[in-house]
Formats: C-alpha cells, structure tokens, sequence
C-alpha cells in the first residue's frame, strides 16, 4: 500500500491541510509468486491427502461397524423380550377354549368317531361351563 | 499556516470541494514570469513556486498502477502543485454560471494526475485545474478519494490494461460509480442548478 496525501487548499507560503488515501500496490508482478505459493500449498494439500483419506476411511468403516452391531444387538434385545430365549421356541397363545355342550358332542362323535379319548382339560372345562349356566 | 487566498467562489461538485479565481487573461499575459502567467493567483506573493521541470515539458508520475502526466508540477512550500492547463476549455468560463461549464471528468481527471505525483513524490499534492480566465482548486471529500484509490485496479480490468491506465481512464470509470453515491449526487445535482 502506498500512501498518497493530497492537499486541501493552496496559501501563499504552501500546501494548508492533507486527506489521504492508500492505493494498492500493483499486482502484476507479485501475481506469478502469490500463484506459485498457492499452488506450492495445494499440491502440499495433495501430498498430505492420501494418508489422511486412508485413516478416514478406516474410522468410517469401524464407526459403521460400530452402529450395526449396536443396531444388531438391540434388535436381538427387543427380540428376546417380546418371545422369549432364544431356542425355546414361539411363544404361543393358548387355544380357545370352546364350550363342550352334551348335545353337540354326541354329534361329533355320529359322524367322526374319535380315535383318542377325550383330552382331560376340555372334560373338565364342561361341568365349569354347566355350572356357570346353571 | 497561511492567510489563505482569496477565492472568488466555491462550490461542491460530486464530492469535490471547488474554489474558483478569475482572472483577465491579457491582463496575466503581461506578466514576465512564466509561473506567475500559469498560477496568476500567486503573482503578487513571491516566492512563486519552482517547476520540478521546465514548464513545457511534462514528466510522468505512478502509483498502483496509475501513470499520469500532468502539464505541470511545481514545488511549492512543504508540498506540490499539479497543474493542468493545456487540455483546458479555450472558452472562458462565465463567473456566474462556472459550475455548468466545468465538466466533472476534468475535476477527477485533475484529481488523479494530483494522487499520482502524490504517491510517486511522498508530498501533499494540490490539484490546480488553469483554463482560459480561470484557476480551480479541488479538494476532494474522502468519498472521492477512496473511490478514485480503490477502483485503479477495476478500471485497468474494464480497460484491458494489464500494467497501467492513465488518470482520463480512471476519471470515466468512477464517475458513475461516484454519480451512485446519494450524497455526492444530490451534491453534484445541487451545483448544476445554481
């Protein structure tokens, strides 16, 4: 920068009172050595960019190791506690209970006899039911 | 410092404070002093100021890229005077209606020749404009300065200078850009109306 004062106004002994600027120094020759600097900067940049790529592709690869598997193991936990250990199974529902009325029994019995005696709970749910209509 | 001189009128033109002296042109032509013929305001107060070169010959002052020739500059007291006359108006300029007939681009023009002796020389540096019957005086507001200061390097862009414009180049690119300027431009509107 240059400083330039110009005067503000003429007496007979001289120049009375200074405003002044600065001009910018012209930059065609400064130009090639600000370019050069640049792109000493730039291939410096490069020559740093493939070991920092390298470490930055190793973190993203064992932080997204790290979300799958927390993901992995929720899922596994929410899993567990809506049905149970693992191994054992589908937890299932009891079956309905239908009510064994004596007049619909015999019916079942005419058209398909049964092969197997008659499972206990559902002998024993009848007299239940019975004695709630009763 | 000094008493100060005394002006005939003054007037604010786009930012630039103007101080106008008339003089009779033949009455001046008698003078024997070349200097006193060229600043006929100084006449009667030596010592008159010393031309850095012999009056006529025109050397060439830059900073940042603005290179200019002014007609004339001489040392005076603890600063300089840069003088432009031969591309003056013939015509005389009419005492009253001055602030119409001195163009705008002439005043920057003016201007910038000053800044350039200015940064080359180190000194303060007035800007004296001397036409037919008539010497101007220009003392630019900060607004003009920085706009003039600032825009060297856009103006050699729009020119298609790569190292240089001269003070003409410089005073049309900034005209408009200080014609923008609401204060200036109500200043500059305000001087053609008187």
């Amino acid at each position: 920068m240059i400083q330039v004062q110009i005067g503000r106004a003429l007496t007979r002994a001289g120049v009375d009172g200074v405003r002044w600027v600065l001009v910018e120094t012209p930059a065609v020759a400064a130009a090639p050595v600000a370019g050069a600097q640049v792109l000493a900067m730039a291939a410096a940049d490069a020559a740093e960019a493939p070991g920092q790529s390298a470490r930055a592709r190793l973190s993203l690869a064992l932080l997204r190791g790290l979300v799958l598997g927390v993901g992995l193991a929720l899922a596994w936990w929410l899993t567990a506690g809506a049905l149970g250990p693992a191994g054992s199974g589908l937890r299932r529902s009891p079956a309905p209970v239908t009510p064994v009325t004596p007049a619909a029994t015999p019916a079942r019995e005419a058209s398909h006899p049964p092969v197997t005696p008659p499972a206990e709970p559902a002998a024993s749910a009848a007299p239940l039911i019975t004695a709630d209509l009763r | 410092m000094s008493e100060p001189l005394n002006w005939h009128d003054e007037a604010d033109i786009l930012g630039v404070r103007v101080r106008a002296w008339f003089f009779d042109p033949a009455e001046v032509a008698t003078l024997a002093d070349p200097v006193a013929q060229l600043l006929p305001i100084l006449a009667d107060a030596p010592p008159l100021p010393a031309p850095l070169l012999p009056l006529g010959q025109r050397s060439s002052h830059s900073v940042g890229g603005l290179v200019a020739q002014p007609d004339a500059v001489l040392r005076h007291g603890n600063g300089l005077l840069c003088v432009m006359h031969k591309s003056a108006d013939p015509r005389p300029h009419d005492r009253d209606a001055w602030r119409g007939q001195l163009r705008v681009d002439v005043v920057l023009q003016a201007i910038a020749h000053a800044m350039a002796v200015a940064g080359e020389r180190q000194l303060p540096t007035l800007a004296l404009w001397r036409g037919a019957n008539v010497l101007y005086q220009f003392d630019p507001s900060p607004p003009v300065l920085e706009c003039l200061a600032t825009h060297i390097g856009a103006a050699r862009h729009y020119w298609n200078e790569p190292v240089s414009i001269n003070p003409a180049q410089l005073a049309s690119f900034c005209e408009p850009r200080l014609r923008s300027l609401p204060g200036l431009a109500q200043g500059a509107a305000a001087s053609l109306a008187a």
